[in-house]
C-alpha cells in the first residue's frame, strides 16, 4: 500500500512540475464522462522469474468488462482520468513444475478453521485454474498529444476482488516432504490431490497501469492498457499459530493483465486542444 | 528529493519486472514453450551396475532389470555367514533415454537389513511422471538333496560268501542294505563307489564297513549342497529263504521275482563241436534249471555228452531282484551228469530269496513226425487217386490224399504204410490194414508218440482234386400252367434267360389288371448244378403284382459258385391312356319348375357350377352326364357315361340357401389308373329380381314385381318411362306440400304404407325388402340421372338381410334398430349427372356368415332423400336391374 501511495503522489508531483499551481486551478474543469466496454487477458504470475514453471502453457479466457470513466482537465494537454470497471479475468494453464513448495492448509471441516498446514513439494504436471472477478478503479494522468486524438496514460489502480478462484490440480508426478523426495506418486488427477486455494486469496489488489488510447471517431476511443498488481494474490497470516509460515506458496503471485477497451464519451465539455484550435 | 528517488526506484524495479513477466507470458502463451504431451514419459532404467559390495565375503551377480514389474533382481551368493548381517553395496543407476532423474535412494550406500527386504527408489520421467522401482535380492538355487543313489561293493571279507554287487537302498527309510544270504561274521565290506545326489558329499570318508553281528547298524552321514545333512543306516541282510514247502503259501505274484525268466534264458555250449545243446527246462518248484545236452551225433542213442562240459547261462533278473552267486556269462563246468551249480535270486523288495541249481538233463528224442507215407492199395478202383501228389503236412498233422474222380463211388478203402520219427511209436494205426473213407473229407486219425513221450495227433484226409462244373446258371424256363382270377392275362410261356443279369423274365402280353397270377414252370439249370434252398418250381409260383419277383439260388457242381437268379414279370401290355380330363358336362331332366343355366366348368379349380335362376316347388334334381378322357372312368356322384340323377333339397326364397348342402363330388381315373382327379358339382342359386327390366307396370305409376315407390299418394314421383318399345322407371324429385317441402323420386323392393303418425319419419312408412335367399356379389343397373340442382346426387342401395324372427313379422326400415334383422351384406353408390344411360354397379360387401333371407334394393333421385333433402327436379331413369353372382 505504501508503494502505491508513493507512486500516486509521485505521479501527482510530476504533473505539478509541468503545470503551475496557478494554471492548475485556473484550468481545472470537468472534461468528459463516458462509458466503456472491453476485455482482459491475463491472470496471476510469480513475481520471481525462477518460479515460473519451466514448461508453462496458459489458456486465457476472455470476458467482457463494463465500466464508466470520467476525466477532468488539469492543464493544456493533461487530463486526470478516473474509471470504474467491472471485469472477470480468468486463465487456466498446464505447467510442468519441479519441487514447487506449497503449504497446504489443514482446515477443520466442522469449524472451518485452519489448524495447520502440510508442507509438501510437488513435481510433475499440474493444471491451474484461476479466475478473478473484481471492481477495478484506475486513476491516471493522461497526456493528450497535439493532434487531440492520441493519448498516453499512466497511473495506479485499486481493485476489490469480489470473487476469486485458484485451483491447482496435479495430473501426474509426485509429492514429498523435501525437494527431490518421493512420498506419494500421483498417477492421475483426483479429488484427493486437488488443491483449492480460493478461500485464501486476497480480497483486494492495487498496482500500476499505463496504456495508450486513440480517438477513432468523435467521442469513440479505443484503448490498450496494462495492469500490474503489486500485491500478492494470496492472503497472509493464514497460519496464526506458526510465525514461520504465513501464506500458501513460498513466492508471491501478482496480477498481470492487458486490457482492450472501447469507450464512448457521453459528455465532452472541454478540450484544451480543441479549444486551442 | 529522497522521496522522489524512492518513487523512481520503485517504478524502475516494478516496471522492469513487469516487462520481464510480460515477455515471459508472451513467449509462453505464444507457443514457444515445449508441449507437455511431447515430453517423454520414460521411467525406465538404462543401466544398473553394482559398483562395490561392502559386506565382506559377499558376491553379487549381474543385476537383472525386469521392466514389466519394475524390479531389479540382484542374485547374491548367500553363505551361512551372512545370514544375520546387513548387506551394503553401492550402485550406479542410469536413467533410460527419456527418464530424467533417480530419487529416494542413496546410490553410494544401498542397505538391505535382510535378504527378504525390498529397497525402493523412484525414476522420474521428463514429463514429471514418477515410477517406483524395487531392488530385490535373490539367492542362487542350492540343492537340498542328500540321497544315496547307489552303493557298489568293491570287495568283502570273508571273500567266499555271496554278496550283492550293489546294496539295496531304501530311500524313504534312509537305509542301505548289503545283501549277503550266507554271510558270516565278522564281515567287512569295502565300498567301490557311493553315488550321492548332485552336489551332496559324505561328511566323513568311508574306507571299509565292518559288521560284527547281523544286528550291527553303521551310520553314514551325507551333506547336501545347502549344508543340510542326513544320516543313513548301513546294515547286512540275509533275506528270508523260500523253500519248496512254503511256496504254496506265496502267491505266484510274490514268487515271480524269485523265478528264472524263461523267455530271456540263453544257454551257450562252449564246445559245440562235441556236444549239442538241445533245450533247457526250468522247474520253479524244484528251483532247477536243467540244461539238456546230447552228444553231437545223429540217429544214435549214444546221446550223453562228452565231459568235461563247459557252458554259460544268461537270463534277466526280474525287477527288484538280484542274482547272487553267479554272474551272468560266467563259465560253468560239468564233469558228470550229476554236477550242479547253485545261485540265489534275492527279492530286494520283499527281502526273500530262493536258492537255485543248474544241472544237466538227459536227452530223449521228442520228435513225433510222420516221415514217409506209402499207399499200398485202394478199392473200388473207379475212385482215381492222385498217388503222385500225396502230401505230408507236418504243421497240420495231416497226410493229404487227392482224389481225382469217382467221387460217386464211395466208400473208399485204403491200405497204407507210414514211417515215423526215430524211437517214436504209432497208436491207432496199423500199417497194411484197410481203413474206410466214406466221402471226400473223411479222415483216419492216429497218434505218433515220441521217444520222450510227446504225443502228436495225425490224420489221413481225402480231398477232391478233379474237375467239376463251375456253372450255376438257369438254362431254360417254360411256363407250363397259369391261373388268374379273370383268366384275361396272357403271357409268353418261354421265359427269357439273361445270364449276365441272372434274370428269368416271363413276358405278360396282356396284363388286363388280372392278378394275382399263379404259374407252374419247368426249369433247366447247369450240369450237376443244384438249387439251394427252396425250389419254387416245385409248386405254384404266385405274382400278386407285375412288380413281384422271386429268387432262385443255383449252386455249381464244384460248389464254388452260387448265383441268385431273379424270376420276374415284364408287362408288354400296350400303353394305356393316362389322361383323366373332364371333356364335357351336360345337365338334363331338371326338376319341375327349376331353371338352370348351362353348367360352368372350371378346369382350374375342377368345379362344375350349376346355376339355378328359377325355383320349383319340390326338391331340386337334375341328371348330370360327364364325358371324360378315353378309357377314363368315373366314380363318386357320377358313374358311367350315361349320366347320373343328382338330387338336392328344394331351393326357395323362403328357406336360406346354404351352398354347403348343394355340392356333389365325383372322380375321374385315367385308363391306366395312374391319374385320378376329383371334381365338385356346385349348385348355385342365382335368382334375378322380378320385373328387373321394368317392363311390367300395373299402371303408369305402379311398377310390377316387388317394386314400390313411396309418396306416390300425394305426389307422383315414380312413373313408367318409355323410350321406343322399351320401358323403364322414371323417378323425379318434387315438392311435396303435405308431407314436406321435398320428396325424392324413389324405387325400392317392398311396399309403402301411409301412416299419419309417422309423417315426419317417412322411413317408418317404408317397408323395405323382400324374401330372398341367394348371395349376389353385385348389382348392376342401367341409370340415367340428371340432378335438379348443383348439390344433389342419385343413389343406389342394396342390403342382404338375415331375419330370424317370427314368420310374417319381417319389417325393415333401414333405420338400424329393427328387431331380429342382421345386415349380412350391403353396398351403396352415390353419383352425379350421367351422360345419358350408364351402367352403374354396386358391389356387395358381406360382413357376416349368416345366410340371407331377404334383399333390400332402393333407388333414389336424392341421396339424402330419406332426410327429405334434395333438389326438386332431380331425375333418374332406372332399367335392367341385374344381380351378379
Amino acid at each position: 500500500m505504501r508503494k502505491i501511495v508513493i507512486i500516486l503522489i509521485g505521479g501527482a508531483l510530476c504533473f505539478s512540475s509541468i503545470v503551475s499551481a496557478e494554471n492548475f486551478w485556473k484550468n481545472l474543469s470537468f472534461n468528459t464522462f463516458g462509458v466503456q466496454i472491453g476485455t482482459d487477458v491475463g491472470g496471476a504470475l510469480p513475481t520471481k522469474l525462477e518460479f515460473i514453471p519451466k514448461v508453462f502453457r496458459p489458456y486465457p479466457k476472455m470476458y467482457m468488462s463494463i465500466g464508466a470513466r470520467t476525466s477532468i482537465s488539469l492543464a493544456p494537454g493533461w487530463d486526470l482520468g478516473l474509471e470504474a470497471n467491472y471485469k472477470t479475468v480468468e486463465m487456466s494453464a498446464d505447467a510442468l513444475v519441479e519441487n514447487q513448495l506449497a503449504f497446504a492448509p489443514n482446515v477443520n471441516i466442522e469449524t472451518g478453521l485452519v489448524q495447520g498446514y502440510l508442507k509438501q513439494y510437488f513435481s510433475g504436471q499440474a493444471t491451474m485454474n484461476m479466475s478473478f472477478t473484481m471492481l477495478e478503479i484506475p486513476l491516471y494522468a493522461k497526456y493528450v498529444f497535439p493532434n487531440g486524438k492520441d493519448k498516453i496514460m499512466f497511473g495506479g489502480y485499486g481493485a476489490w476482488v469480489m470473487r476469486a478462484t485458484f485451483v491447482t490440480d496435479p495430473q501426474m508426478g509426485y509429492t514429498g516432504s523435501a525437494p527431490d523426495k518421493v512420498d506419494v506418486v500421483i498417477q492421475a488427477p483426483s479429488d484427493v490431490t486437488r488443491m483449492d486455494f480460493s478461500r485464501f486469496t486476497s480480497k483486494w489488489d492495487a498496482g500500476i497501469t499505463f496504456g495508450y488510447e486513440r480517438e477513432l471517431y468523435q467521442r469513440i476511443n479505443i484503448g490498450l492498457r496494462v495492469y500490474a498488481g503489486f500485491k500478492d494474490i494470496f492472503q497472509r497470516d493464514i497460519f496464526p499459530n506458526d510465525d514461520s509460515v504465513d501464506k500458501i506458496l513460498e513466492y508471491n503471485m501478482t496480477h498481470m493483465r492487458g486490457s482492450l477497451t472501447i469507450s464512448y464519451d457521453l459528455f465532452r465539455t472541454h478540450s484544451w486542444w480543441r479549444d486551442k484550435k | 528529493m529522497e522521496f522522489l528517488n524512492e518513487i523512481v526506484i520503485v517504478l524502475k524495479r516494478k516496471t522492469g519486472k513487469l516487462f520481464a513477466m510480460l515477455g515471459v507470458a508472451a513467449v509462453l502463451s505464444g507457443g514457444a514453450c515445449a508441449e507437455l504431451d511431447r515430453l517423454s514419459n520414460d521411467t525406465g532404467i538404462g543401466g544398473f551396475m553394482v559398483d562395490s559390495v561392502f559386506t565382506a565375503g559377499l558376491q553379487m551377480d549381474e543385476p537383472q532389470i525386469a521392466d514389466s514389474v519394475s524390479i531389479v533382481f540382484i542374485p547374491i551368493e548367500f553363505g551361512t555367514f551372512v545370514k544375520d548381517t546387513n548387506i551394503v553395496f553401492s550402485a550406479v543407476i542410469s536413467p533410460h533415454h527419456g527418464a530424467q532423474k533417480v530419487l529416494n535412494i542413496k546410490q553410494d550406500s544401498i542397505v538391505f537389513q535382510s535378504k527378504d527386504e525390498k529397497v525402493s527408489f523412484f525414476m522420474v520421467a521428463e514429463n514429471g511422471e514418477a515410477r517406483e522401482w524395487f531392488i530385490e535380492l535373490t539367492e542362487k538355487p542350492r540343492s537340498s538333496e542328500k540321497e544315496i543313489l547307489g552303493f557298489f561293493i568293491k570287495s568283502h571279507t570273508p571273500a567266499g560268501v555271496l554278496v550283492s554287487d550293489s546294496a539295496y537302498i531304501v530311500p524313504n527309510k534312509n537305509k542301505v542294505q548289503i545283501i549277503s544270504p550266507d554271510v558270516s561274521f565278522p564281515f567287512t565290506v569295502v565300498p567301490d563307489s557311493i553315488v550321492l545326489s548332485a552336489g551332496a558329499r559324505l561328511v566323513t570318508t568311508v574306507e571299509a564297513l565292518e559288521f560284527q553281528t547281523l544286528d550291527d547298524v553303521l551310520e553314514l552321514s551325507v551333506m547336501a549342497e545347502d549344508g543340510t545333512t542326513k544320516n543313513w543306516e548301513i546294515s547286512v541282510i540275509l533275506g528270508y529263504p523260500i523253500y519248496d514247502e512254503i511256496n504254496g503259501s506265496l502267491s505266484n505274484e510274490q514268487l515271480y521275482p524269485l523265478n528264472v525268466d524263461a523267455a530271456s534264458l540263453q544257454v551257450n555250449l562252449l564246445d559245440t563241436g562235441t556236444n549239442r545243446y538241445m533245450r533247457s527246462d526250468i522247474d520253479s518248484v524244484e528251483n532247477r534249471i536243467t540244461v539238456v545236452v546230447k552228444k553231437n551225433t545223429t540217429k544214435t542213442r549214444s546221446y550223453l555228452p562228452d565231459f568235461p562240459l563247459d557252458l554259460t547261462i544268461r537270463f534277466n533278473a526280474r525287477q527288484g531282484s538280484e542274482i547272487l552267486g553267479y554272474t551272468m556269462g560266467d563259465t560253468l563246468t560239468f564233469n558228470t551228469m550229476d554236477d550242479v551249480h547253485a545261485f540265489y535270486i534275492f527279492d530286494r523288495v520283499n527281502g526273500i530269496k530262493k536258492r537255485w541249481k543248474i544241472g544237466l538233463g538227459e536227452w530223449q528224442n521228442s520228435e513225433a513226425e510222420v516221415l514217409d507215407f506209402s499207399l499200398l492199395g485202394s478199392t473200388p478202383g473207379k475212385i482215381e487217386i492222385d498217388v503222385e501228389n500225396i502230401e505230408i503236412e507236418s504243421s497240420l498233422g495231416q497226410i493229404i490224399i487227392p482224389i481225382l474222380d469217382g467221387t460217386d463211388q464211395f466208400p473208399l478203402k485204403l491200405k497204407s504204410e507210414i514211417t515215423v520219427s526215430e524211437y517214436a511209436t504209432v497208436k491207432d494205426f496199423v500199417n497194411g490194414v484197410y481203413y474206410d473213407f466214406n466221402e471226400i473229407g473223411s479222415t483216419k486219425n492216429f497218434t505218433v508218440v515220441a521217444e520222450d513221450g510227446t504225443e502228436k495227433p495225425w490224420s489221413i484226409r481225402l480231398i477232391f482234386a478233379g474237375t467239376l462244373n463251375t456253372a450255376a446258371d438257369v438254362e431254360s424256363f417254360v411256363v407250363t400252367q397259369k391261373t388268374t382270377p379273370a383268366n384275361k392275362l396272357t403271357l409268353n410261356t418261354t421265359g427269357i434267360i439273361d445270364k449276365a443279369a441272372k434274370t428269368i423274365t416271363v413276358q405278360v402280353t396282356d396284363f388286363s389288371d388280372d392278378m394275382p397270377l399263379q404259374i407252374k414252370a419247368d426249369m433247366a439249370i447247369s450240369y450237376k448244378a443244384t438249387i439251394a434252398g427252396n425250389d419254387i418250381t416245385q409248386d405254384w409260383i404266385t405274382f400278386n403284382s407285375v412288380s413281384d419277383t422271386h429268387k432262385i439260388t443255383v449252386r455249381s457242381q464244384d460248389e464254388a459258385t452260387t448265383n441268385e437268379w431273379t424270376l420276374r414279370l415284364e408287362d408288354l401290355t400296350p400303353e394305356k391312356n393316362n389322361a383323366a380330363e373332364l371333356t364335357g358336362f351336360t345337365v338334363s331332366n331338371v326338376a319341375s319348375g327349376y331353371t338352370v343355366k348351362q353348367p360352368n366348368v372350371d378346369h382350374v379349380n375342377r368345379i362344375v357350377k350349376i346355376s339355378v335362376t328359377e325355383t320349383g316347388s319340390g326338391a331340386f334334381s337334375f341328371k348330370a352326364a360327364a364325358t371324360v378322357s378315353e378309357g377314363a372312368k368315373l366314380s363318386g356322384a357320377l358313374t358311367g357315361t350315361s349320366g347320373s340323377q343328382l338330387s338336392f333339397d328344394a331351393i326357395s326364397n323362403s328357406t336360406p340357401f346354404d351352398p354347403n348342402n348343394y355340392t356333389k363330388s365325383f372322380s375321374i381315373t385315367s385308363e391306366d389308373g395312374t391319374n385320378t382327379v376329383n371334381w365338385t358339382i356346385v349348385v348355385s342359386y342365382e335368382p334375378q329380381l322380378a320385373n328387373s327390366d321394368m317392363s311390367i307396370w300395373t299402371n303408369n305409376t305402379t311398377p310390377g314385381g316387388d317394386w314400390a315407390s313411396a309418396n306416390n299418394s300425394y305426389v307422383t314421383l315414380t312413373t313408367k318411362g318409355t323410350e321406343g318399345s322399351n320401358t323403364y322407371a322414371r323417378l323425379e324429385a318434387k315438392k311435396a306440400p303435405v308431407v314436406s317441402t321435398f320428396a325424392a323420386g324413389n324405387l325400392f323392393l317392398g311396399y309403402f304404407q301411409m301412416n299419419i303418425s309417422q309423417m315426419n319419419t317417412p322411413k317408418k312408412m317404408t317397408y323395405f325388402g323382400i324374401p330372398f335367399t341367394a348371395k349376389p356379389l353385385s348389382l348392376t343397373t342401367d341409370i340415367s340421372y340428371t340432378p335438379g340442382g348443383s348439390t344433389d346426387k342419385g343413389s343406389i342401395e342394396i342390403h342382404l338381410l338375415h331375419y330370424d324372427g317370427p314368420a310374417g313379422q319381417f319389417e325393415y326400415h333401414t333405420i338400424g334398430d329393427e328387431a331380429n334383422i342382421t345386415v349380412v351384406g350391403q353396398g351403396r353408390a352415390e353419383f352425379g349427372a350421367t351422360n345419358g344411360w350408364e351402367t352403374k354397379t354396386v358391389n356387395v360387401e358381406y360382413t357376416s356368415d349368416l345366410l340371407p333371407t331377404h334383399i333390400h334394393v332402393a333407388y333414389s333421385t336424392s341421396y339424402l332423400g330419406d332426410q327429405l333433402k334434395g333438389d326438386v327436379g332431380s331425375l333418374m331413369y332406372v332399367d335392367n336391374v341385374k344381380l351378379n353372382y
